[in-house]
């Protein structure tokens, strides 16, 4: 959708700028609980769509989103918290720390291959969990709490956008061909001149980049911050995200990651309808997953297929 | 000058020396074969000259410059491409796609300009596709760019595999088993090819194949290859007739 635009993008954003703008002007007329779903699904698609980038576009297999979503939400926490730094500088700062440490972990790590890839930057994750428990600067295991609420609609989805678009710009673009091109075939990939390691580390950063800017947003929106929220779990929870909506779908994450934050809830009404004491919610909903993996394995949107490029 | 100069080269996984004191040299523009039985170390010699494997000792000299060990991006940058005896394609993205990964090597806009989309973006990524097609013509595929080159015929995929391997524009091409699993209509088609590719575009070809038909048609200069070491080096002609040649490679006393 976004990549057909071409040369209308800039127009594109700017409408919708002005018209999430002015959602935002009517959220206070939301149900709350909705608003928070709403907010909740737009910051999954940023984790969603940036670990689409490592994974699906670039082919390494990430399981470290938490951990880098948990640097930018303390940093720009802590920096909001003490400093009273504005809103956006934090969450770039945020998210440009989460990308210096995707390079220092990408570096060593990216020499290598699926499983163990996976299982070295679950390390990762870990290790920045552990540390985060142990910095009483920033609660350590008591938590971080009173941090401003700056977070709103406008700021969640205009970060959406602005990932969507990026995204989409990355994936149609010389670099987003050799990050492809990595996926497919690195050995090929090396003899067309793509300097593989430059360009799996460039994925990392990106993705990273946008996970700690995630976390910003949501570290603002929950006022409170305890390191038992980023463990590998919440990783995992994006990855289904991911691999329900396509891997190497753009569009995709960004569907599945709204699906997977409202059926959840959604599923609340069931125990309300049954009039039952157990709440069979999680139950259904992964067998829901379970089941959507077997009709279509490759994922909600299908991944793996696009155009070549702009018309 | 020469353009490709290998100069002693060894090579050994464990303790197999699968390569030894390999000592070759190309001029610019030829057209020289490499044939030997399998095992014998042919893709080994290619694997080393595009840095994929670093020799234990000897050195490689490109156009000039010494590339032993070098990684094979900055090899393939410098002006060698080659194919890949099984077929390694880009197998989820078009045919048009394939050929643009190693089109657009000598233009990378910066990051800045991708994600911006600067008119500048649009002019090279314009460049990038034209190198692209005008590779895809001399193979024969322009008509075939949007189709997933995993949906390719086996023979066009080979095909595919050279077009994108002039598009990074090389001095020298290497070809690991073009016409393997090619009817003989497509290895005609393929002959017609690698005379294109060296008549028209200019290019130096080092060849490894095992079609005798073609290697025989078109090769100036043959290398023979046996346990790693260079057992013949001549003219077809001459190749035909040496008697270690039709022991080591052929087994039987007839060619062709």
């Amino acid at each position: 959708m976004l990549d057909r635009l071409g040369k209308f993008q800039y127009p594109f954003l700017i409408i919708c700028i002005v018209f999430i703008y002015g959602i935002n002007l009517l959220s206070s007329y939301i149900n709350p609980y909705y608003l928070q779903i709403i907010i909740f699904s737009g910051i999954n698609i940023i984790l969603a769509v940036s670990l689409n980038v490592i994974n699906g576009l670039c082919g390494q297999f990430s399981l470290g989103h938490a951990g880098f979503m948990a640097v930018g939400a303390y940093l720009s926490a802590f920096l909001t918290y003490y400093y009273k730094v504005p809103f956006p500088i934090a969450l770039i700062a945020g998210g440009l720390a989460s990308g210096i440490i995707g390079i220092g972990v990408g570096i060593p790590t990216l020499r290598l291959r699926g499983d163990y890839l996976a299982i070295a930057t679950l390390g990762m994750g870990e290790i920045i969990r552990v540390v985060l428990f142990n910095l009483d600067i920033v609660g350590g295991a008591r938590g971080f709490p009173g941090i401003p609420k700056y977070t709103d609609f406008f700021w969640v989805y205009l970060i959406v956008m602005l990932v969507l678009l990026s995204s989409y710009n990355l994936l149609k673009s010389p670099q987003g061909r050799a990050i492809l091109s990595i996926r497919e075939d690195e050995i090929a990939a090396e003899a067309m001149g793509v300097d593989t390691t430059r360009f799996k580390i460039f994925a990392f950063v990106f993705g990273s980049f946008w996970a700690g800017v995630a976390g910003g947003l949501w570290a603002h929106y929950l006022q409170f911050l305890h390191p038992s929220s980023f463990t590998f779990m919440k990783s995992v929870e994006i990855l289904v995200m991911i691999v329900l909506g396509g891997l190497g779908s753009i569009g995709g994450s960004a569907v599945s990651a709204v699906f997977l934050t409202f059926l959840p809830e959604a599923l609340r009404y069931i125990k309300v309808i049954f009039n039952t004491t157990v709440d069979p919610r999680m139950v259904i909903y992964s067998l829901l997953l379970i089941l959507t993996m077997l009709l279509r394995p490759q994922g909600l949107i299908g991944g793996y297929r696009r155009k070549v490029r702009d018309q | 000058m020469s353009l490709l100069n290998l100069d002693k080269i060894s090579v050994a996984f464990g303790g197999l020396l699968a390569v030894s004191d390999f000592t070759f040299s190309m001029e610019d523009r030829e057209l020289v074969g490499l044939i030997g039985p399998n095992g014998a170390g042919k893709t080994t010699v290619f694997n080393v000259i595009t840095g994929y494997h670093i020799p234990i000792s000897g050195k490689v000299t490109f156009a000039g410059r010494d590339i032993t060990g070098r990684p094979p991006n900055y090899i393939a940058k410098l002006g060698i491409s080659r194919t890949f005896q099984n077929i390694r394609l880009f197998s989820n993205l078009t045919v048009l796609e394939n050929v643009m990964i190693a089109s657009q090597m000598h233009s990378y806009p910066s990051y800045l300009h991708s994600l911006l989309r600067t008119s500048y973006f649009y002019r090279e990524e314009d460049t990038i596709e034209k190198r692209a097609i005008k590779a895809l013509e001399v193979v024969g595929l322009s008509k075939l760019k949007d189709e997933i080159s995993k949906n390719l015929p086996y023979g066009d995929q080979r095909k595919l595999e050279i077009a994108r391997a002039i598009a990074t524009e090389p001095l020298l091409i290497l070809l690991d088993e073009p016409a393997a699993g090619m009817n003989p209509r497509e290895t005609e088609e393929l002959i017609g090819i690698i005379r294109i590719l060296r008549d028209d575009l200019g290019l130096t070809i080092f060849l490894i194949e095992h079609d005798m038909h073609v290697v025989m048609n078109i090769c100036e200069r043959i290398v023979v290859l046996n346990y790693g070491e260079i057992i013949a080096e001549g003219t077809p002609d001459e190749i035909k007739t040496k008697p270690e040649v039709l022991e080591a490679y052929l087994g039987s006393a007839t060619i062709g």
